[in-house]
């Protein structure tokens, strides 16, 4: 294992990913409000009680939680494997083969042609691994990669 | 290459489930048309039937969502695929990685030309294939021939095996299982309650109570008994006859392909880098007769309910022998190095025993308080000790099948499990983990159980009981890698 750690390059996910996390978390939090405002007389206690519990959840996972989310996630595509670490809290590192690999699936939204964002997903015998908001052009490469190393081992 | 779209039978093959449940409201519904477009009074027909004609609407739109939404293309390399309009799901299964291609002939697609192809990997979901469709004929053709091109030298030899009926009838006869027949029974009769409604189903059940009490001579309780075992049974039969007939399979280079089926024809290709493991089968009846069948442990390949991993049905000791040989040469089958010890004889006799000894001691307590049931009870009782002595013969045999055996290439093993017989092969690069484990009560015995895990899709542990524990923690080779010419544990 030591053989490879230390030669290591470490990427992180664009910026556009932590803009689309944070829409589609305003987008939550709207839904909820108005869920709330239309569920419960406007100024009822139980009202004020849920929105300022929901502006609240918004604060802490808008300014603090996705942005340091964001900033530790961390991947790497050395010779041999592929690594993701993640975590805030509990820190996960996950380590695969690139020969390993069987297939790549590639998760694609409406907004992959806006934001140039895609996740991908690597497939292998008994284990998967998902890297959520890539960048388009760096996913296309890491796909065409991982299926040459398939190739080449299997041929 | 073009993107390609599965079959437009599929829209309705993945409505069907739903539309099955509307079948009547629907021939209502036509019914209804037929009448009012004598009368002319179409307003008050739409107006009565407007929701079911909605809902058949709303689910013939959701599978054409479902049929557009998919497309695919096959090239030089592999397979690739796209799943979804708005989140779309893209992936690639290159031909190297695709651990076997099969396409299944339904009967009832023969007049649409369609056919259902699969092709699976190592990798992704052990309940569904990881790329399957329903296509026009010629298109999957061509893709199993892409698939094994590649592995496949055209200018080869081309081995066949072809068994005889007989011994596809015997492995069908022997693999053949009440609850199989149990299952489609329960199936057939809750959807002949569906079609044509509850009072011919009562009329079945009634001419079964016929059928019961024509057998004076036996309590109704077991004749009951004895009939849903042996029907539920003859089902299964049947139904594993058919898809087995005209069963053939053959090698070329790297390639294996298996054919069968009479009625829904299946064609399977497999790589056979890809074969996990071969294992032999043999229950105490075929062993006497020196029969055994084979199959063969791939992803993809008999893992569904009602599919099987046959690739011999049934053969003598040498001819399967010399047809392994040319079909799989990979996996040669050694002799045991490590066998248990005599003082663990106990150890495998003792559960048979205690069963036998608790049923006697069940059915004669019950006996003294039931004295009414008599004819009952010892029947009962009789049934149940004949599988629990059948067990103890079987454990008996069993101590001195099981084993382990290290060959230069692959692991020989000799275990069983349940009341099959099984000898196998296992390649040393498709061990993913050896585990050793010795419980409370073999530490007496100084013995353990091995379990060997193989690679591959879902979690599959072989269990090796009773070995020696001091030979094992000797002999077992760590890490297991094949060696170059004899390995040191090989017997002459």
């Amino acid at each position: 294992m030591n053989q490879w750690r230390p030669n290591r390059k470490e990427e992180h996910l664009p910026k556009t990913a932590l803009y689309l996390w944070e829409g589609l978390l305003a987008t939550l939090s709207l839904l909820f409000i108005i869920l709330t405002l239309i569920i419960f007389q406007p100024g009822a206690t139980a009202c004020t009680v849920l929105l300022i519990l929901f502006l609240v959840l918004w604060v802490f996972f808008g300014v603090v939680y996705l942005p340091l989310i964001h900033a530790t996630y961390r991947f790497c595509l050395t010779e041999t494997h592929f690594m993701v670490r993640r975590g805030l809290f509990f820190q996960r590192e996950q380590w695969m083969e690139r020969d390993k690999v069987v297939y790549v699936s590639r998760y694609d939204s409406p907004f992959t042609g806006v934001l140039q964002i895609t996740s991908l997903m690597l497939t292998a015998s008994g284990a998967q691994l998902l890297l959520p908001s890539m960048d388009l052009t760096r996913a296309k490469e890491i796909e065409l990669a991982l299926i040459r190393t398939a190739k080449t081992e299997g041929s | 290459m073009n993107r390609l779209r599965s079959h437009p039978i599929n829209i309705l093959e993945k409505t069907s489930k739903y539309l099955i449940l509307l079948l009547l409201p629907i021939l209502r519904t036509l019914w209804a048309a037929i009448r009012t477009f004598q009368t002319g009074e179409i307003f008050s027909w739409f107006e009565s039937v407007w929701m079911t004609l909605l809902v058949v609407a709303l689910i013939l739109a959701l599978g054409w969502y479902g049929w557009y939404s998919f497309t695919f293309s096959y090239e030089e390399n592999g397979i690739s695929a796209c799943r979804g309009v708005l989140l779309k799901q893209k992936w690639f299964l290159p031909y190297e990685q695709i651990t076997s291609v099969s396409i299944t002939y339904p009967w009832y697609f023969l007049p649409f030309r369609a056919v259902r192809l699969k092709a699976d990997t190592d990798g992704g979901s052990t309940r569904t294939a990881d790329f399957s469709v329903t296509v026009v004929r010629h298109i999957a053709e061509d893709i199993l021939y892409s698939s094994k091109l590649p592995f496949s030298d055209t200018k080869e030899l081309r081995h066949f095996y072809i068994p005889n009926n007989w011994a596809i009838a015997l492995f069908s006869f022997l693999s053949s299982n009440s609850v199989t027949g149990a299952i489609y029974f329960a199936a057939s009769v809750s959807q002949l309650s569906n079609f044509v409604g509850k009072d011919l189903t009562d009329r079945l059940m009634n001419q079964f109570g016929t059928l019961v009490s024509f057998f004076k001579f036996i309590p109704p309780a077991v004749t009951v008994f004895i009939l849903i075992v042996v029907g539920t049974w003859g089902i299964s039969f049947l139904n594993n006859l058919f898809s087995n007939l005209r069963f053939c399979v053959s090698r070329r280079s790297d390639v294996l392909e298996i054919e069968a089926g009479i009625f829904t024809r299946r064609k399977i290709s497999i790589q056979t880098g890809h074969i996990n493991a071969l294992i032999l089968r043999q229950s105490l009846l075929t062993h006497l007769f020196r029969l055994h069948s084979a199959s063969i442990l791939c992803t993809g390949y008999g893992q569904k309910m009602g599919e099987n991993n046959m690739l011999m049905p049934a053969d003598s000791s040498h001819g399967i022998g010399r047809n392994l040989a040319m079909l799989l040469p990979e996996f040669p089958m050694g002799k045991n190095t490590l066998r248990p010890k005599r003082a663990t004889l106990s150890r495998f006799l003792f559960p048979p025993i205690m069963l036998i000894a608790s049923l006697a001691v069940l059915f004669g307590s019950s006996l003294f308080f039931l004295e009414a049931f008599r004819r009952t009870l010892l029947a009962l009782w009789v049934i149940a000790e004949i599988p629990s002595i059948w067990w103890l013969l079987y454990k008996w045999y069993a101590f001195y099948h099981t084993g382990l055996g290290f060959g230069a290439k692959a692991v020989s093993i000799h275990y069983t499990f349940g009341f099959r017989i099984l000898r196998g092969s296992i390649p040393y690069e498709k061990i993913t983990k050896v585990v050793c484990s010795q419980s409370l009560f073999q530490k007496v015995t100084h013995c353990c159980n091995v379990y060997f895990y193989l690679y591959g899709e879902s979690r599959h542990r072989i269990n090796i009981m009773n070995l020696d524990f001091e030979e094992v923690r000797q002999l077992l080779p760590f890490p297991m890698e094949p060696k170059e010419g004899k390995h040191p544990h090989e017997p002459a």
